[in-house]
């Protein structure tokens, strides 16, 4: 960064720490009137410490926020010049906002997701014009000056956008199409024959619509995937051990042009849609490596 | 408080504007894409209809056909990806992850959906769309043909083109007969290429930033029946052969003007 930018960088951050310090928002819900959450897990010490120092399945959970809060809050704090939503009373984005529309973005993040993007915009970097700035950082300022509840009622906010999306999360052909390259470093290689495309997807499905899941995957959604050309399996795999989303669905695709026309295909998108039905937040993944493959030769049998 | 204000952001505009004079931005630039067919294509056409002969001898005749060309878009280079002969060494050694997230529902910018309907029997250049992308490398062009929708462009008023990505009624001649056999296609199967070598072998790259752009998508409907077999290949796979040889044998076309001339 030359030293123009950083004097410009360092004012520019003064300035809003200065005014969010003189006009900084204020809350009209009062902690004292919110429902306090829902009592969570129990279990002793002991068993804590058995399951690794965090419940399994365990992930950071916000306390409750007001919605109504969270959309004044969003307004206070000048997100709306950067974010629009779709049916917003007030929003200050011109036709080309430079941040991504929000709208029906409840449906496909979880809410520590929000918190993290609030807290930390540079936690998690999406490659694609827009996203993120010269200097390598997210374009997202960060709020340091946030309040804990303010923060939980912005993500109470964020999380109830689940109408409106201009576009499915899986309606590929506009997508924004950078891969980031990791070198493989120490990882292990896999021993497919044949390099493949993964397309993965981690969720949990909704209480209750498991056996309905079931039904739809096996009259609807396996047929439908398996005749999409050049897609050449679909497996999905349990996890128990992590946070969030414990399924995992891989499609395979036979290369980068049968992975490409299946995210653009509108076919997709509608296949996507009757998945999504049954799912709760999730992410998606793309790579040439599968999420998960065994390693011989960190691996044994008893046999071996 | 309002005076340190005042005076840091006087400084903020002095520091940006220094910047602005010493290192003028790469700044937006039109893409243009265009939907083309093969010269010999054009000339094919006998009266109303698209008369071919395919690598198997066989003589095909289109009497009404469509094709949904449903969007272009240029694809980023990989990030600090080698522009040289050893890209695809380099893509065997590194793996390639997207986190679709944000990502997932965010358009390429340098995406165009025109869902263009093409008549197969006056096959001729379409004006697909505009884009304008922020200053970006980029290093492949995707076509994909997929099925139409309600808006799509000239949809034909003589059939019902919506969901459909294909459609041709046409007959074909077995090498050595005089009979013409009818066959109809239809069909809303997605199928496209992905091309990252232009016509003439050279390596695309386009930097948004500092070009005007033309993306020519180029077609050869004369060889979309390259390889097919009328009489041993089923009725249900000939609309996927088709399509797929389509693709194999699309071209791009990439010209680009310096924008500073």
């Amino acid at each position: 960064m030359r030293t123009g930018e950083r004097v410009f960088a360092a004012a520019i951050v003064l300035v809003a720490i200065g005014l969010l310090t003189e006009n900084r928002p204020t809350s009209t819900s009062s902690a004292a009137a919110r429902d306090r959450a829902q009592p969570g897990v129990r279990l002793t010490m002991d068993q804590l410490h058995q399951q690794g120092g965090v419940p399994l399945g365990w992930q950071m959970t916000l306390p409750p926020g007001d919605v109504g809060a969270g959309r004044r809050a969003f307004i206070d704090l000048g997100c709306p010049s950067c974010h629009a939503v779709a049916g917003a009373e007030s929003s200050g984005a011109g036709a080309n906002p430079p941040g991504p529309e929000l709208s029906g973005m409840g449906k496909h993040h979880p809410a520590a997701y929000f918190a993290e993007a609030i807290l930390n915009p540079d936690a998690v970097l999406i490659e694609g014009p827009g996203y993120i700035g010269a200097d390598g950082h997210s374009t997202m300022p960060a709020y340091p000056e946030l309040t804990a509840l303010q923060l939980a009622d912005l993500v109470a906010y964020l999380a109830s956008l689940d109408r409106g999306s201009p576009q499915s999360c899986h309606d590929g052909a506009t997508a924004a199409s950078a891969l980031t390259r990791l070198e493989r470093g120490d990882r292990p290689r896999d021993e497919a024959p044949v390099p493949r495309r993964y397309f993965t997807q981690s969720f949990d499905i909704l209480p209750g619509q498991l056996d309905a899941f079931a039904a739809w995957f096996a009259a609807r959604g396996r047929p439908q995937f398996l005749a999409v050309p050049g897609l050449e399996s679909v497996d999905t795999f349990v996890d128990a051990t992590r946070p969030g989303g414990a399924l995992t669905t891989v499609l395979a695709f036979r290369d980068e042009v049968a992975l490409r026309n299946f995210l653009g295909d509108p076919a997709s998108a509608d296949l996507w849609r009757e998945f999504d039905a049954f799912v709760g937040p999730h992410g998606h993944v793309l790579s040439d490596l599968p999420p998960v493959y065994r390693v011989p030769g960190l691996s044994g049998r008893r046999e071996d | 408080m309002r005076r340190t204000l005042l005076a840091l952001t006087a400084l903020a505009l002095v520091a940006f504007f220094s910047r602005a004079r010493s290192a003028p931005p790469a700044a937006p630039h039109e893409i243009r894409y265009r939907l083309a067919w093969d010269a010999a294509d054009e000339q094919a056409v006998e009266g109303s209809s698209f008369v071919t002969t395919n690598d198997r001898g066989y003589r095909i005749r289109i009497a009404r056909g469509y094709l949904t060309s449903y969007s272009m878009e240029l694809v980023e280079c990989p990030q600090g990806e080698a522009l040289s002969a050893a890209s695809e060494f380099l893509w065997s050694a590194v793996e390639g992850t997207a986190y679709a997230g944000h990502g997932a529902g965010t358009p390429n910018p340098a995406a165009v959906r025109p869902m263009q309907i093409e008549s197969l029997t006056a096959p001729g250049l379409h004006e697909a769309g505009k884009a304008l992308p922020p200053p970006q490398s980029y290093c492949q062009v995707h076509y994909l043909i997929a099925r139409a929708a309600a808006e799509a462009r000239d949809l034909p008023g003589d059939l019902d083109m919506v969901d459909a990505s294909l459609h041709i009624e046409g007959s074909y001649t077995t090498p050595g007969s005089s009979t013409e056999v009818p066959f109809t296609l239809h069909t809303a199967i997605a199928n496209g290429a992905l091309l990252d070598h232009a016509t003439g072998q050279a390596p695309i790259r386009v930097d948004t930033g500092r070009a005007v752009t033309t993306v020519t998508v180029r077609r050869h409907l004369a060889r979309a029946f390259d390889g097919i077999d009328f009489a041993t290949v089923p009725p249900k796979t000939l609309a996927n052969l088709v399509l797929q040889s389509l693709v194999d044998h699309v071209e791009v076309e990439v010209e680009s003007v310096d924008a500073n001339g």
